[in-house]
């Protein structure tokens, strides 16, 4: 398998889980409960790929991401840029095969962009400070938890598929 | 790429590279990446759409001969009901012809249902919009009214080939105009309060000093034709508060929104008749 074919293979990978993702939203509308996972999409380009199939396959995935969204396209692409970068820069500080490690550090990232974001994105209108915080707090400590269950064991099935498919990621790059 | 720089000074440069060339490119080249990859992912989402409605096919094969005649007499009631309110209705019409005629009023607009399936719910604290089934090949433009059976949704913002996503109207951005139930004079209806797990709320506004909510717990508060999408008369909430503005000019109230609008499946698009192509067949009344 070429390097083009690994990329589209890991992108229709992501579209698998933002798939989900949407789904186990609309599941949780009734309860107004939110989950901001897109962390669970940038760890393989970040954490195992080297730097240039990883930039490509996280500029898809910010297409991906954005091309639903209320906002321009490019708001979400660079949202993605920043925390693949993010994730580049924590590469050699974190053990990728410890479960702990890779849950902390995407719990961790996911609730640093949610804070980002509610500054960023604080309505114009102002509104309830209180109902605005509530509902941050809530969908981030729900997201986080989500992240952190999910984060290990969805990177481990994909390096797990990749292997199958006589792609060993663990050698693609060292972690120096 | 710089072979000297190491791997983390690679990918801020092309993180950079990157911001630099999607800042030059031009709308249109975005505009199109845009709906390339919405349409890429939408047959994913309808998919999954039509594999639920197969779900409910089968779970409905399995109750029993005497529930399914049970639910038949009762459905036989309803439209026996129903179409006598039909016959009400179609008086009603010919009554309003009839006085619109006789004074020189312009006539009111006139729609056709489009109902289609949610696909998918997309309710963040930042936006709220659903993705429906149904698209431009259905006759649906932006800006339509779309309803359910306890009233407003929202209205449609971008529409694809098959699919349409529309903005709730809890979402921060939705504005629409509004009046009290018998209460014909204006009032705006804003959406965008969404705490987590309570009954969503909205913000009606502008509404007149002298508004009050006279012997009822619950106010309701109806759609008006004003703002040219949506019929008059469809619910948007309930309001059980006024509260005077500082200047003493206008009213604010809360009204509460629906916890149905959250869970709803299947909407109707507001399509209005005078819009319609010419490629599509005659609407049914």
């Amino acid at each position: 398998m070429n390097r083009g074919m690994l990329i589209l293979l890991l992108l229709v990978l992501n579209l698998m889980a933002w798939t989900t993702v949407r789904e186990l939203n609309h599941v949780l509308a009734p309860l107004r409960i939110f989950l901001h996972l897109e962390v669970l999409l940038i760890l393989i380009p970040a954490l195992y790929l080297k730097t240039l199939p990883g930039f490509i396959l996280a500029m898809g995935t910010g297409m991906l991401i954005g091309a639903s969204r209320p906002f321009p396209i490019e708001a979400s692409v660079i949202m993605i840029m920043g925390l693949w970068v993010s994730g580049i820069w924590m590469r050699g500080r974190i053990r990728r095969e410890n479960f702990r490690h890779l849950a902390g550090f995407a719990a961790g990232l996911q609730l640093c962009l949610l804070l980002i974001l509610s500054i960023v994105l604080y309505p114009e209108g102002g509104g309830s400070l209180g109902i605005y915080l509530e509902r941050l707090v809530v969908d981030g400590l729900c997201s986080a938890a989500m992240l952190a269950f999910a984060a290990p064991l969805w990177t481990r099935f994909q390096v797990r598929l990749l292997e199958n498919f006589g792609w060993n990621l663990d050698a693609e790059i060292t972690r120096n | 790429m710089p072979r000297k720089l190491t791997y983390q000074g690679q990918a801020l440069l092309l993180g950079a590279l990157l911001f630099v060339a999607w800042w030059t490119l031009p709308f249109a080249i975005k505009s199109f990446t845009r709906v390339t990859f919405f349409e890429f992912q939408a047959p994913s989402w309808v998919a999954l759409s039509y594999l639920k409605d197969l779900q409910g096919y089968w779970a409905n094969r399995t109750h029993s001969k005497t529930d399914l005649i049970e639910a038949g007499v009762d459905i036989s009631r309803l439209a026996a009901a129903y179409e006598l309110r039909n016959q009400q209705a179609e008086a009603w019409a010919q009554e309003i012809l009839r006085l619109e005629a006789l004074l020189g009023l312009p006539s009111l607009p006139e729609h056709r249902y489009e109902v289609a399936r949610v696909v998918s719910r997309d309710l963040s604290g930042w936006w709220q919009q659903l993705i429906i089934r149904k698209g431009r090949r259905d006759g649906i433009r932006p800006g339509q009214a779309v309803v359910y059976a306890d009233g407003v949704v929202g209205r449609v913002k971008d529409v694809h080939t098959y699919t349409a996503v529309v903005e709730l109207l809890t979402s921060p951005g939705f504005r629409v105009a509004a009046h009290f139930e018998n209460d014909p004079r204006p009032m705006q209806f804003t959406g965008g309060r969404n705490s987590s797990l309570h009954t969503p709320t909205a913000l009606l506004s502008h509404v007149p000093p002298d508004a009050d909510l006279g012997d009822r717990q619950l106010r309701r508060i109806v759609s008006s034709r004003l703002g040219g999408a949506f019929p008059d008369g469809l619910t948007l909430g309930y309001i059980d508060q006024l509260n005077l503005e500082p200047d003493g000019l206008f009213q604010t109230a809360e009204v509460s929104i629906n916890r149905s609008l959250f869970s709803v499946r299947e909407v109707a698009v507001l399509v209005p008749l005078a819009e319609l192509p010419p490629e599509l067949p005659n609407p049914s009344p």
